[in-house]
């Protein structure tokens, strides 16, 4: 494997002294799709903005490794991190709204993208800006350079983000939750103008979401987090095709699909993740797993290979010879006899 | 108004003033009837009305023009004290749970508190009655003494829905009820909403952006476009064979758990970059969707005349459009 752009070790990040990440690892090659998937809570935005340095007191990084290159992003000083930000890595976010200064137009906030890694003369940077507000898809970019963000819509304005955070070729884009705050027909315009400019630019990303099916149609790897931790790290075609940890599996089938039967109930998942502090001892799903044994309580799950993946967990799902090559059977998986657990939902 | 339909909508308008001193028709002569025991689903991006719409039907906006009626009565002509009977058989549980939560209160004040508003009971009998509420949303009910901030997204959801349901109503309105639910969340509240449906009989106006949850839970559905409804009708037949453009088109960008045909989705929707900034035409000539739309763009009849919701297939959906069905 040629060397990974960000190499992310065992990475710890804590709430006062409360954990909520719990040594997450990965590994992102030139050019890949990761997606990073789970529900509120489960860490994955704070894995993102620790690895921006953008933490706030009380939230902390406090272990772990973030290697940009040959660089550890965590030791490096708030000046050298300056330059690192925008250059070689950038962020967009969920909300792109409150991410853009109303009090500057769009083009002056791209120039100053451009400005801080690039001294360029002043009309040389504005037609930059044009061209890479017309690169996302604006329409008449010289002209809606002197717009202000309000009078853009949701999806121009993650549009122009879009254009803020690729203004100096970063080797690394962290999306969090980028189309979430759009409407639906909008979404998928979104992600598809990132997956045209990350693949025209070889620039590999993060995206980070709840929505399995955004990260079906756009990532190469998926990792599954839960409680501050990844359960189950594998391809896309192979997690949909044959999800191993519990969790996983149990998420693809609450998802409320076009496919999904309306004449039965929901395969819901019982109770509720568990909050940062009060996370069980041995495996953090096993109180809402179906599958769970007292030796799941024992010690901490590792993660470890199986058939290509990584999965956390002892007794992992098998899949019967042929399930997997028809995506969408996750749902036909073995899973194990309902237990009290799913009959009492209390969340 | 059909014989089942426990509310009926008819007509509506409502009107608020814009800038530059223009009007927004934020919902424009909507008509919708609401089966008894059924639940009605009301799809549509932001800015489409469906918010208003529901505001108006709970008499939190009064219309500018047309009629609610509830079981057969028309709200409007209604004396206030009617209304206010009338109320307490109609129910809303709103999106953000926290946010529609008293703080201050515990869960048995707040469940409690539409009983001690309509003098229902003792104090006794009202204990009694929030005790049943909250095993009826399968809370423990060790839950009766705590606050909102103590309490997850879906256990705040269900605390909302033991409120709404304290009087006994017929008929509630679920405004993104489920939107701000994580996954696993959401499908338990989907599954306590549909058994309390079979359980108390109830209707349901269900309020949503998400197709796939609106298909799981609705009989009926009317898709919302700027004000309008541009198609409605039953379930099977609204997904099997959409007939207006932009149902299809809001089909084809909800996002499909299967790697390979979710790329190839996506790819084809990406291809109509720029769709999103359109400016929106005025709404007095012709078709308000036509900015945006594959089939009619260019069609003369597409800008001057506005199309009306109307049937266009055998046994299919009402649609507003003029070339319905051409795009499936």
């Amino acid at each position: 494997m040629t060397a990974p752009v960000l190499d992310v070790r065992d990475l710890q990040v804590a709430i006062g002294t409360t954990p909520v990440v719990r040594g997450v690892s990965f590994q992102l090659a030139p050019g890949e799709r990761l997606g990073l998937v789970g529900e509120s809570g489960s860490g994955k935005s704070l894995t993102a903005l620790s690895i921006m340095g953008l933490n706030r007191d009380p939230i902390r990084v406090s272990g772990g490794q973030v290697m940009l290159g040959g660089t550890d992003l965590l030791r490096l000083s708030r000046a050298e991190l300056d330059r690192v930000r925008g250059a070689r890595i950038s962020m967009i976010y969920q909300d792109p709204a409150s991410s853009l200064n109303p009090l500057m137009t769009v083009g002056a906030q791209i120039v100053e993208a451009i400005n801080l890694h690039d001294k360029v003369e002043r009309g040389q940077a504005r037609a930059r800006a044009a061209d890479l507000l017309g690169d996302v898809g604006v329409p008449n970019p010289r002209q809606r350079l002197d717009a202000y963000p309000h009078e853009f819509s949701g999806g121009m304005r993650q549009r122009v983000m879009i254009a803020i955070a690729l203004a100096c070729q970063p080797e690394v884009l962290l999306c969090d939750e980028p189309t979430t705050a759009l409407d639906v027909t909008t979404q998928s315009l979104v992600i598809n103008l990132i997956d045209r400019l990350c693949s025209e630019r070889g620039v590999a990303t993060v995206l980070i979401t709840h929505d399995l099916g955004v990260a079906a149609g756009f990532c190469d790897n998926i990792a599954v987090m839960y409680a501050g931790q990844l359960v189950e790290q594998s391809s896309t075609s192979t997690l949909f095709a044959s999800a191993r940890h519990p969790y996983s599996h149990a998420l693809m089938s609450a998802t409320v699909d076009l496919g999904v039967d309306v004449t039965s109930a929901l395969p819901a998942i019982a109770g509720q993740p568990p909050l940062p502090g009060a996370i069980p001892q041995g495996c953090s799903f096993r109180p809402r797993c179906p599958r769970a044994v007292e030796a799941c309580a024992d010690q901490p799950i590792e993660l470890l290979p199986l058939d290509g993946a990584l999965v956390r967990c002892i007794r992992p799902i098998t899949h019967h010879p042929g399930s997997g090559t028809h995506p969408g059977t996750a749902r036909d998986a073995t899973v194990g006899p309902p237990t009290e657990q799913e009959r009492v939902p209390n969340a | 108004m059909p014989e089942a339909a426990l509310l009926s909508v008819k007509d509506l308008v409502k009107v608020f003033p814009s800038r530059e001193g223009k009007e927004l028709r934020a919902v424009d002569g909507v008509s919708i009837d609401v089966r008894r025991g059924s639940t009605f689903g009301l799809v549509g991006e932001s800015g489409s009305g469906k918010s208003t719409l529901s505001r108006c039907i709970l008499r939190l906006l009064r219309p500018d023009a047309g009629t609610v009626s509830f079981d057969g009565q028309d709200m409007a002509s209604m004396s206030a004290a009617r209304v206010r009977r009338l109320r307490s058989r109609i129910q809303v549980v709103f999106q953000d749970p926290h946010g529609s939560l008293n703080r201050s209160k515990t869960v048995s004040d707040i469940v409690g508190a539409p009983l001690a508003a309509h003098r229902s009971g003792n104090r006794a009998a009202r204990s009694a009655r929030v005790a049943e509420l909250l095993d009826l949303v399968q809370l423990p009910a060790a839950m009766t003494a705590r606050k909102p901030r103590e309490l997850s997204g879906g256990q705040a959801q269900r605390v909302a829905i033991a409120r709404a349901l304290a009087l006994n109503p017929d008929f509630v309105v679920l405004d993104e009820a489920v939107s701000a639910l994580d996954v696993s969340v959401r499908a338990q509240i989907l599954n306590l909403l549909r058994e309390l449906q079979g359980e108390l009989g109830l209707t349901y106006l269900f309020i949503s952006h998400d197709l796939g949850v609106v298909r799981y839970i609705s009989q009926d559905i009317a898709v919302m476009y700027r004000g309008r409804i541009i198609e409605v009708g039953p379930r099977e037949q609204l997904f099997a064979a959409p007939q207006h453009p932009y149902t299809r088109l809001l089909l084809d960008a909800v996002p499909i758990a299967d790697p390979s045909r979710q790329r190839t989705r996506m790819r084809l929707l990406g291809e109509q970059t720029g769709a999103d900034d359109r400016p929106d035409l005025p709404d007095d000539a012709g078709c308000r969707f036509r900015s945006r739309c594959p089939v009619g763009a260019d069609r003369e009849r597409c800008a001057t005349e506005d199309p009306r919701l109307e049937p266009h297939a055998e046994g299919g959906t009402l649609a507003a459009c003029h070339y319905a069905g051409e795009i499936s």
